[in-house]
């Protein structure tokens, strides 16, 4: 009866703790995980814990997906993001210098809008607190992840397609491609 | 394969060891209780389509959110608070049924089969599950005594001291859960989902 389950699923298990500690946590969890689905919430992951996940999914405001990968995809995701939108220099990551802090991707997600002097814009939350207006939406990540998943997703299928030509008569019918979904 | 390594001739195995045979099937060397169990596990795929939860107030708690995760895979959930990561959680434990969209266990809807498929899944809540005047020992036998009512309490017991020394808790069993070594109340949260689901 042990061990029964097959995907387990933790909500925020190293808050409130020390890095060491929650590193241990996630040691133990990791050591689970074996051969299981495991998924974990983590508000803010160390670089270190951040690197011992397989996937990492990130959400924005109001639930919305803006980045389902590797780690180190992620990362170079938003360094990309960054790097093109000229973000301003003061978050310090280019693509080629490889960051390894995931701080930087809720720095690039949460960038602050600034009027022409370099101050930041602030508006009133629900609550009627004061926060940092951001320069991009939720939205603009998602759709910025929708179409960067398209792109991959024919990437993927002209490669697959480029393969199968060469190997047509063995590999027929034995892979199919990936449907592309158009989701808007 | 023992744990995460090859074996070609022979290995030394310690307690709470793990045997791959196959993909989906273990051993677990469980000498404290002079055991080898087998187990099964069954969930390949764990697949997201185009959720989308609303809450009462038309607030937005997931919008159209599409993954899947293979087994094996550790995956991590981040975003800001309010962001819906234990929306997202809760979802997928089968304890919030989605306004639109399902989750699928090996292309099982969860949510059409869920008296089915919700064993295959558990789900540690954020909120901490235990009372911290209690001992770890005496929380977990709590939560064992709801769960697996049907053994005896020397069973659940004796299920009890080989889990403990599987999670490296063994000297910790008669500790308060409250004292200021927090990591060991956090380690023993780290295997609650696993212990008292399981006994």
């Amino acid at each position: 009866m042990i061990g029964m389950s097959d995907v387990y699923l933790f909500d925020e298990p190293t808050s409130g703790l020390s890095s060491k500690d929650s590193e241990h946590v996630m040691e133990i969890i990791r050591s689970m995980a074996h051969n299981k689905i495991v998924i974990v919430t983590i508000h803010q992951p160390s670089s270190k814990i951040f690197q011992m996940f397989h996937k990492a999914i990130l959400l924005d405001k109001g639930g919305r997906l803006v980045f389902f990968g590797t780690p180190s995809d992620m990362l170079r995701y938003f360094a990309e993001a960054e790097h093109q939108h000229q973000f301003g220099a003061e978050l310090g990551a280019c693509p080629s210098c490889g960051t390894t802090r995931p701080e930087f991707i809720f720095d690039v997600l949460e960038t602050p809008l600034r009027d022409l002097s370099g101050d930041i814009i602030y508006e009133e939350n629900s609550r009627g607190q004061l926060v940092a207006s951001r320069r991009y939406s939720p939205e603009f990540w998602r759709d910025k992840y929708e179409a960067f998943r398209l792109i991959q997703d024919v990437k993927q299928v002209s490669l697959r397609q480029e393969a199968a030509v060469c190997t047509l008569p063995v590999g027929a019918g034995t892979e199919k491609a990936a449907p592309i979904s158009l989701a808007r | 394969m023992v744990g995460d390594e090859a074996v070609r001739t022979t290995a030394q195995l310690k307690d709470g060891d793990t045997i791959r045979i196959d993909v989906g099937q273990v051993l677990r060397c469980n000498f404290s209780e002079r055991i080898i169990e087998e187990e099964r596990n069954i969930i390949r795929t764990l697949e997201v389509n185009e959720v989308t939860h609303r809450f009462g107030k038309g607030e937005i708690g997931l919008e159209g959110i599409s993954f899947s995760i293979t087994r094996g895979e550790l995956v991590c959930v981040m975003g800001a608070s309010g962001s819906g990561k234990s929306t997202l959680l809760r979802v997928l434990a089968g304890q919030l049924q989605p306004t639109s969209g399902d989750v699928f266990l090996n292309g099982q809807s969860l949510y059409q089969n869920l008296d089915a498929l919700k064993h295959y899944v558990s789900y540690m809540p954020q909120q901490d599950a235990f009372d911290e005047h209690l001992t770890i020992g005496e929380n977990l036998l709590f939560a064992a005594a709801i769960r697996a009512p049907h053994l005896s309490r020397r069973d659940r017991t004796r299920r009890l001291d080989a889990k403990l020394v599987e999670l490296g808790l063994g000297e910790r069993r008669d500790a308060v859960v409250g004292s200021p070594e927090k990591q060991n109340a956090e380690r023993w949260r780290a295997g609650n989902a696993s212990t008292s689901d399981s006994i």
